[in-house]
């Protein structure tokens, strides 16, 4: 009797896992699972809340104030740079038209995300955060944060989309390194990002800078992804590999920012 | 129908503990996290045996798989390893002290976390290096004070037969 109800169970569990592993199901019945899941998610948050609560609540005036000095500072700082770069960038089409090249339509609308949960399983690197196709989220968007890239909107229900981040091992990118030009498919490894199947000789160095190329359909150009930590060169193999560490607060976000990309023939071929 | 106390204080541990695994903990503590829903599961299995069966496994199973936001099922089939040895070796869990049962218990820890190891080295390709066994030993550490708290509250134990 033990022994056929074990069977039995484990044969109907591993049956579920294999459909979910292979059709998404969960991810598919988002809505209906976070019905489940959001008060049990709520609720392991309170702490955190309770904690923020009390910080804003008996921080001095003092306190605020310079922080508010410190960010009006960095807004102006911010405000220039945006300005400069306005600059730049008509500047840039001007020449890009002098030379006849394609003129980079920048159409980019972005909207702040709040994380509401951060799944904590091993096998696959997700968050959630609170805008949905309500806000005009599709799946395939970019995600990013202050410091770099995120992820991409891999399921998105009416209020809420959940975010592939850049260290799952089903996610992959194309990065150029800043200090020389190259171009590699960065894979998620679950903790940070691999380059493979780079060939020996190629310049490559801990510390490299990588950004996002901008060649797939997904990712902005020139945002920051991650920056190379080691090189190895195992002997006896054609290629390196290296290590990379996401630049992003994958883990720590509170929030993030979404954008709205689309490469221009996509735009163009969009009847809306 | 009447809803017996103790399966009120079942679900209660339960969901405590499944909020506990939902606790976004930063990176360099999430690996020490305890096996909460693990060791709740087991403190069951040692108190009533005979209710809290393979019924507790698939729910704390679904509810972890889908909390944690792994594939749905992976869970269920450790739990009910756990739930299965529980029960064909109850003895060994239900005649010993609180310090005695740590023993077992630590077992079926590690084949918990072995498992789950092993499915994520299978499924994602992912491996978690040495730290992945950092919950264990908080585990084990955590036991005897949640065994002996647990055991404050009514669970009408079953008689040791």
């Amino acid at each position: 009797m033990l022994w056929r109800k074990l069977i039995s169970s484990l044969i109907l569990a591993i049956v579920l896992v294999s459909v979910d592993y292979r059709y998404a199901v969960v991810d598919r019945a988002a809505p209906l699972v976070d019905l489940v899941v959001q008060p049990i998610v709520t609720a392991s948050s309170l702490p955190q809340q309770f904690f923020d609560w009390i910080y804003t609540h008996y921080r001095g005036v003092e306190e605020l104030i310079e922080e508010n000095r410190v960010l009006r500072q960095q807004l102006l700082e911010d405000v220039f740079w945006a300005q400069s770069v306005g600059a730049l960038e008509a500047e840039n089409r001007r020449l890009r038209t002098l030379a006849q090249l394609d003129v980079p339509a920048h159409s980019q609308r972005v909207l702040v995300a709040e994380v509401t949960k951060i799944n904590t399983s091993a096998f696959r690197q997700t968050i959630t955060i609170n805008r949905g196709t309500r806000d005009g989220t599709y799946v395939g968007q970019p995600v990013l944060d202050e410091r770099g890239v995120v992820g991409q909107i891999s399921s998105t229900s009416l209020f809420q989309s959940t975010v592939l981040l850049v260290t799952d091992v089903s996610h992959a990118l194309l990065v150029r390194n800043a200090r020389t030009d190259d171009r590699y498919l960065a894979h998620g490894n679950g903790q940070g990002l691999t380059l493979r199947f780079v060939p020996r000789h190629n310049d490559l160095e801990p510390g490299d800078v990588l950004l996002t190329s901008g060649l797939d359909d997904t990712y902005p150009e020139q945002h920051l992804v991650g920056r190379i930590t080691q090189v190895t060169a195992q002997p006896g193999r054609d290629f390196l590999e290296a290590d990379v560490q996401a630049e992003a607060q994958l883990h720590r976000n509170r929030e993030v920012l979404l954008v709205w990309h689309r490469k221009p023939a996509e735009e163009a071929g969009d009847a809306d | 129908m009447r809803i017996e106390a103790w399966r009120i204080y079942q679900a209660l541990s339960l969901i405590a503990a499944l909020t506990l695994l939902a606790w976004p903990l930063p990176d360099s503590y999430a690996p020490w996290q305890p096996q909460w829903v693990a060791m709740i599961l087991i403190f069951w299995m040692s108190v009533r045996p005979e209710k809290a069966g393979f019924g507790m496994a698939w729910a704390a199973g679904l509810l972890s798989d889908l909390v944690t936001g792994s594939w749905i099922g992976i869970h269920v089939l450790s739990y009910c390893l756990i739930v299965f040895l529980c029960l064909r070796f109850y003895r060994v869990l239900q005649l010993s002290s609180t310090l005695q049962k740590t023993f077992p218990v630590g077992f079926l820890l590690v084949l918990h976390m072995g498992y789950l190891h092993l499915f994520s080295i299978f499924l994602s390709n992912i491996d978690p290096g040495l730290l992945y066994w950092a919950s264990l030993p908080t585990s084990l550490l955590v036991w005897p004070i949640l065994h002996h708290l647990m055991k404050k509250i009514p669970v009408g134990e079953t008689p040791m037969i």
